[in-house]
C-alpha cells in the first residue's frame, strides 16, 4: 500500500521542469563539489531562493541534486590537486591523489563517479524500502521522544567534533540560543529583540549558514595567497569502462555504502565520518592494506561510495523524524519549511506523493549523475584553472546576493557579515562550525517539545523516563556524554576495536 | 619550536573567548530577569515561562566555558613544561595578504551600508573592482569589464529568472 502511494509522485518527477531541475543540480552541485571551500551545504543555501519559486518536487529535487553533485565533486580537485573541493573528499584524496601521480588520474576520476553513483543508489533503496518502518515507529512518538531524539542529534555532532567536545557542545548550545531570538512560540513575548523591530523574526538560516561557511573561507582563502597563480591542473578524460571496474569490485562497494546509509541516519554523522569510516574499514579488512595510501582503488572507491550512500541514510532522520542528519540536511529541512512541508509522519500520511518525488528524483540524481561526470569533467577541471582573484569575489557576491533574494531584506546581510565575524572568531580558536548551524535548526524542535512534554506533565519532568522510547533515547543521550567525558586517548582505542569488528 | 610567547598568546585567545561566550550567557540571564520578567515570562510554568529554556542554556554555556578556561590553562601549563622539545614550526603569516583579506572584509561592509541607499546597479560594480585590485588585478579594461559584466549577468539571473527585485536604493535605479 506504501509503495503503491509512493508511486503517485512518479508522475511529478517526470515533468519536463523536474527532470531539468534535477539535471541543473547535479551539474552545479558538481561545479560547486569541485571549488573547494564551497560544499553542497554552500550549493544548497544559494539555491533555496530560485526552489522557492519552483514546484514543491522540482524545487526538491533541485536542492537534493546539487546535494548529491556536490558530495561527488569534491573528489575532482583531491585527486588532480590534493585540495578536498569538499572535507568528505578528504579520504578520497588519500588514495586518488596518489594514483593521479602515477597517470592514473583519469582512472581515480572514473572510479569515483561510479561509487559515488552505485554508492547513492544503495542508499536510495535503503531509504525507500525502510522509510515506511521508521515511519510507524514514528507514530509512537511523542513530544518527550521527540526532544530526546533531537538532543541525541545535537550531542552527536558534538561527539564527531574533532578538535574539541566541549567546543562542539559549546558552539551547539550558541546554535539553539540562536533560535529563541524573537518571538516565543508559547507566550507569544518577545525574546531577545532588544527593541528592534527587525529582530522579532529571528535569525534566517541562509543568513547565519552563509556568514558561518562562506565569509571565513573565502577570506581564509585570500589569506592563504596563491592570488593569482593559476593552477596546474592536467587533462584528463574520462570512461564508462571504470563503472565496470567499479562492479567487479562489489564487495567493497556494498560494505562502504552499508557503512555510509548506517552512519548517515544517525543524527549528527555525516559525509566526513563516513568516507574516512568506509576508508578505515576497507583498509583495515584488505589483505594488502599496505598498498592503502599509495594509490589503492579500493581506497578511492570504499570513500566515495561510503560518503555518497549516506545522504540516502542522512534522509531517513531528515524526513522521517524531522531530525537533519547534517548541517546540509539541515539546510534541506530549512528548504522543506520554506515550501510549506513538514518533515515527519505527517509528511509521509498527507504527501506521500511529495514523498515519492522527492525519492524518484534523489534516484535519478544519482543515475543523471554518472553520466555528467564522465561527459563533462574536462569543464569541471577547467574550472580550477581560474584564479582566485577572480573566483573569490564573485563567490562572494553570489553568497550576498542569495542571502538577499530569499526575502528581500537588507537585514539579513547584516545578520550575514555578524555571523561571518562570529565564524572567524569562532574557527581561529578551533571551535568547530557544524554544530551551530545544526543547533539552530533543532532548537524550535528541542524547546517546543520539550516544553509541550512539561505542559502535558503538570510541569514534572518524569514524563521523559515514564515513556520507554524516550528513557531509552535518553539512555543513549547518556552514553553519549559519558563518551564525550572519556579521556582521548581511551576514545580512540574504544573507536579502533569497533571499526575492527565492523 | 613553539615559543613560550605561543603559547601564552594561545592561552589569551582561549581566555578571551571564554569571557565571550560568558558575557553573551550573562546578557541572556539579564535579559530574561529584566526584559522578560517585565513582560511576566520569566516565572510559572512551561507554558507561560519563556526564560526558563534560555536560562538552562545560558547557565549550561557558563559552565562549560569555565571547562574550557580549566583545560586552557592546564593545556598552557603542559606546554611551558615541555617548552625544550621541538615542536611543528609555527605557521609563518604573511602580512599582506592577511591585510588583503581584512580589505576585502571592509569593501564589503562598506558595499551593504552604500547597497540600502545607493542600490544595486551602481555599487556591486565597484564593489567587484575594488575586490579585484585588492586582489592583485591591475589592468584597468578587466576591472571595469569584468564587474559591469558579473553585475549584469547576476541581475538577469535574480531578476529575470527568479523574479526578485534587487535594491534600487534611494535613487530608484535598478537595471
Amino acid at each position: 500500500m506504501y509503495y503503491e502511494q509512493l508511486l503517485s509522485g512518479i508522475p511529478l518527477f517526470l515533468t519536463p521542469l523536474s527532470i531539468l531541475m534535477v539535471c541543473l543540480g547535479v551539474f552545479l552541485g558538481l561545479v560547486i563539489g569541485v571549488l573547494p571551500g564551497l560544499g553542497p551545504l554552500m550549493g544548497i543555501v544559494l539555491l533555496i531562493p530560485m526552489a522557492g519559486k519552483l514546484p514543491p518536487v522540482s524545487g526538491l529535487g533541485l536542492l537534493l541534486a546539487v546535494y548529491i553533485g556536490g558530495s561527488c565533486g569534491g573528489a575532482v580537485s583531491a585527486i588532480l590537486l590534493r585540495i578536498p573541493g569538499t572535507p568528505m573528499a578528504a579520504a578520497t584524496m588519500i588514495d586518488g591523489y596518489p594514483m593521479a601521480q602515477k597517470g592514473k588520474a583519469s582512472e581515480a576520476l572514473g572510479y569515483s563517479i561510479a561509487a559515488s553513483t552505485l554508492g547513492g543508489l544503495f542508499g536510495g533503496v535503503i531509504l525507500i524500502l525502510l522509510a515506511p518502518y521508521l515511519a510507524n515507529l514514528a507514530l509512537r512518538f511523542g513530544p518527550p521522544e521527540y526532544f530526546a531524539l533531537a538532543v541525541t542529534g545535537l550531542l552527536s555532532v558534538a561527539v564527531v567534533s574533532i578538535e574539541s567536545t566541549s567546543k562542539g557542545i559549546i558552539v551547539g548550545i550558541l546554535g539553539l540560543l540562536t533560535a529563541t531570538v524573537g518571538v516565543d512560540s508559547f507566550s507569544s513575548v518577545y525574546r531577545f529583540t532588544f527593541g528592534s523591530t527587525s529582530l522579532i523574526s529571528g535569525f534566517n538560516i541562509v543568513s547565519i549558514v552563509v556568514g558561518l561557511f562562506a565569509l571565513p573561507e573565502m577570506f581564509h582563502q585570500i589569506a592563504n595567497g596563491n592570488l593569482s597563480v593559476k593552477p596546474r591542473v592536467e587533462s584528463v578524460r574520462v570512461s564508462f569502462r571504470a563503472t565496470l571496474d567499479t562492479l567487479k569490485r562489489w564487495r567493497t562497494l556494498v560494505r562502504s555504502s552499508l557503512i555510509g546509509v548506517f552512519l548517515g541516519a544517525l543524527p549528527g554523522t555525516g559525509g566526513v565520518v563516513a568516507a574516512f569510516a568506509g576508508y578505515a574499514a576497507e583498509r583495515s579488512l584488505s589483505k594488502t592494506p599496505e598498498r592503502f595510501g599509495q594509490g589503492a582503488e579500493e581506497g578511492v572507491i570504499a570513500s566515495q561510495a561510503a560518503d555518497n550512500s549516506c545522504v540516502g541514510g542522512t534522509l531517513m532522520p531528515t524526513l522521517v523524524l524531522g531530525i537533519p542528519g547534517d548541517p546540509s540536511s539541515a539546510v534541506f529541512m530549512g528548504a522543506l519549511f520554506l515550501l510549506g512541508f513538514f518533515p515527519g509522519t505527517a509528511l509521509f500520511e498527507k504527501h506521500i506523493d511529495i514523498v515519492g518525488g522527492i525519492f524518484a528524483s534523489y534516484m535519478a540524481a544519482n543515475i543523471i549523475m554518472l553520466f555528467m561526470g564522465v561527459l563533462f569533467t574536462p569543464i569541471f577541471v577547467s574550472l580550477l584553472k581560474v584564479k582566485k582573484q577572480y573566483l573569490v569575489p564573485i563567490i562572494i557576491l553570489l553568497s550576498v546576493v542569495g542571502t538577499y533574494a530569499l526575502q528581500s531584506s537588507v537585514y539579513d546581510l547584516w545578520v550575514m557579515l555578524a555571523f561571518g565575524v562570529v565564524g572567524y572568531f569562532l574557527r581561529k580558536f578551533g571551535y568547530p562550525l557544524a554544530p551551530l548551524i545544526i543547533g539552530n535548526v533543532l532548537g524550535q524542535i528541542i524547546e517546543d517539545n520539550f516544553r509541550r512534554s512539561l505542559v502535558i506533565s503538570g510541569d514534572s519532568y518524569q514524563i521523559f523516563v515514564d515513556r520507554p522510547i524516550s528513557a531509552a533515547i535518553l539512555l543513549v543521550n547518556f552514553i553519549l556524554i559519558l563518551w564525550l567525558i572519556t579521556p582521548a586517548g581511551v576514545r580512540k582505542r574504544i573507536w579502533k576495536r569497533i571499526v575492527r569488528v565492523t | 619550536m613553539v615559543t613560550n610567547t605561543n603559547n601564552w598568546a594561545r592561552l589569551q585567545g582561549e581566555l578571551s573567548m571564554a569571557a565571550a561566550l560568558i558575557a553573551i550567557a550573562s546578557l541572556i540571564l539579564y535579559q530574561c530577569y529584566t526584559s522578560l520578567a517585565a513582560q511576566g515570562a520569566a516565572s510559572g510554568g512551561a507554558m507561560q515561562n519563556a526564560a526558563m529554556y534560555p536560562n538552562i542554556l545560558a547557565t549550561t554555556l557558563i559552565a562549560l566555558s569555565l571547562v574550557q578556561v580549566v583545560l586552557a590553562i592546564k593545556a598552557y601549563k603542559k606546554s611551558t613544561m615541555e617548552s625544550n622539545t621541538p615542536e611543528f614550526e609555527a605557521h609563518k603569516i604573511d602580512r599582506g595578504n592577511i591585510g588583503r583579506a581584512i580589505a576585502c572584509a571592509v569593501s564589503l561592509t562598506v558595499y551593504l551600508v552604500c547597497l540600502k541607499y545607493v542600490g544595486y546597479a551602481l555599487t556591486t560594480p565597484i564593489l567587484l573592482a575594488c575586490m579585484f585590485a585588492i586582489l592583485g588585478v591591475r589592468s584597468p579594461i578587466k576591472l571595469v569589464v569584468i564587474p559591469v559584466s558579473i553585475t549584469i549577468v547576476i541581475s538577469l539571473i535574480f531578476q529575470n529568472g527568479f523574479n526578485i527585485i534587487l535594491p534600487v536604493g534611494r535613487l530608484g535605479l535598478g537595471l
